[in-house]
């Protein structure tokens, strides 16, 4: 071959794996980076050396890949919404390790719940406003349950919802978490059913703005 | 001639792509996954009333309704984000552990039409959805965890 032939392949070929590279960038942006789903808008240009013309090409070759990008997302929601489902079997996971962790996150929980001092302006306030919270959520919405206890204290509150059967605290976190405000996230154990058939689900919310006990676990 | 304009290309978008490989992962996640449901009971889904056109999942049932959307989620991507038309739309993250123990909800975070949420758990251990109260006519959409 001659030369100028090699050296055209060889700088067509560094093209491709330059641009497959860059495709695989725009479909993993920075971290912390907060990006819409939209297609990437037509990127910056480098206009050192011929000017207009590559910047044209580039923004040209940036469209086309940001169509191909749209296209893939849009191409693969099943395979997204499969992920979730299917990640049990696909991952498999040692269960008592992951069933370890959850005790050992729910007895920090306890003890912050055993040691925490109470905030006396804030813990009575919000007490009072999951009550208000939860008789909305029966007056509005039709919901079965009502609060059993409640207690908050610095950075976290406990409450116990109960209701005559199981299948009434179905459902409850959608009833309430439009109707509680100042919390950064809550806990909702798994129902426990009583002799008599009643049943209880206990409630952890943690205050926004406040680190929870097991953050760092 | 060609041959600087080919290296031009070249080098342009290497120092493009090199700073973006390097960086950590990002899904984004297509609202066509989502489903819309009964406010009042989440588990009754209204089916055809919520449609995918556009790339956002719109609520065409005619009145306030959920959209949940199930995110895949990848280990050591702590953050999520999750587009509304609507300003007001309350949503939250709900992870449910796949052990069946606790679930947690996570309160999002609004800026304008995007709703941040920033979770500590674990990814492999739980199944993620996004949750949204969504007035009528309105949608969701761009779902990313990063």
């Amino acid at each position: 071959m001659r030369p100028l032939t090699v050296i055209v392949t060889v700088l067509a070929s560094t093209s491709a794996v330059a641009l497959g590279g860059y495709w695989l960038g725009q479909a993993r942006p920075a971290r912390g980076t907060v990006v819409p789903a939209a297609p990437a808008s037509a990127a910056a240009t480098d206009e050192s050396d011929d000017g207009a013309k590559v910047a044209e090409t580039m923004a040209q070759l940036n469209r086309r890949l940001a169509a191909l990008e749209i296209k893939q997302v849009v191409a693969k929601p099943t395979a997204a919404e499969a992920a979730v489902p299917q990640r049990g079997p696909q991952q498999p996971m040692d269960l008592a390790a992951l069933k370890q962790k959850e005790l050992e996150r729910a007895a920090l929980i306890d003890a912050a719940l055993k040691t925490e001092a109470r905030d006396n302006v804030w813990a009575p306030s919000t007490e009072g406003q999951l009550q208000t919270a939860v008789a909305s959520a029966v007056k509005e919405a039709g919901a079965q349950f009502s609060v059993k206890t409640v207690k908050c204290l610095t950075s976290i509150c406990e409450m116990v919802l109960s209701a005559s059967t199981p299948e009434q605290l179905r459902g409850t976190d959608a009833a309430l978490a439009p109707r509680i405000t100042g919390m950064g996230s809550l806990d909702i154990a798994p129902p426990e059913t009583a002799a008599d058939g009643s049943a209880t689900v206990t409630y952890r919310l943690f205050r926004q703005g406040y680190p929870r006990p097991d953050q760092d676990t | 001639m060609l041959h600087s304009k080919l290296t031009a290309i070249v080098l342009a978008t290497l120092a493009l792509a090199l700073p973006q490989i390097a960086s950590a992962t990002t899904i984004s996640i297509s609202p066509q996954a989502c489903r819309l449901a009964s406010l009042s009971d989440p588990y009754n889904e209204y089916g055809s009333s919520g449609g995918f056109s556009d790339g956002k999942f719109w609520n065409n049932s005619g009145v306030t309704a959920w959209a949940m959307c199930p995110v895949a989620t990848i280990d050591g991507n702590y953050y999520h984000v999750v587009g509304t038309s609507s300003t007001t739309a309350g949503c939250y993250l709900k992870a449910t552990t796949t052990t069946g123990g606790v679930t947690t909800l996570v309160f999002g975070s609004r800026s304008g039409n995007a709703v941040y949420f920033t979770s500590y758990l674990s990814a492999a251990t739980y199944n993620n959805v996004i949750a949204c109260v969504i007035p009528a006519g309105t949608a969701v959409w761009g779902m990313m965890n990063y």
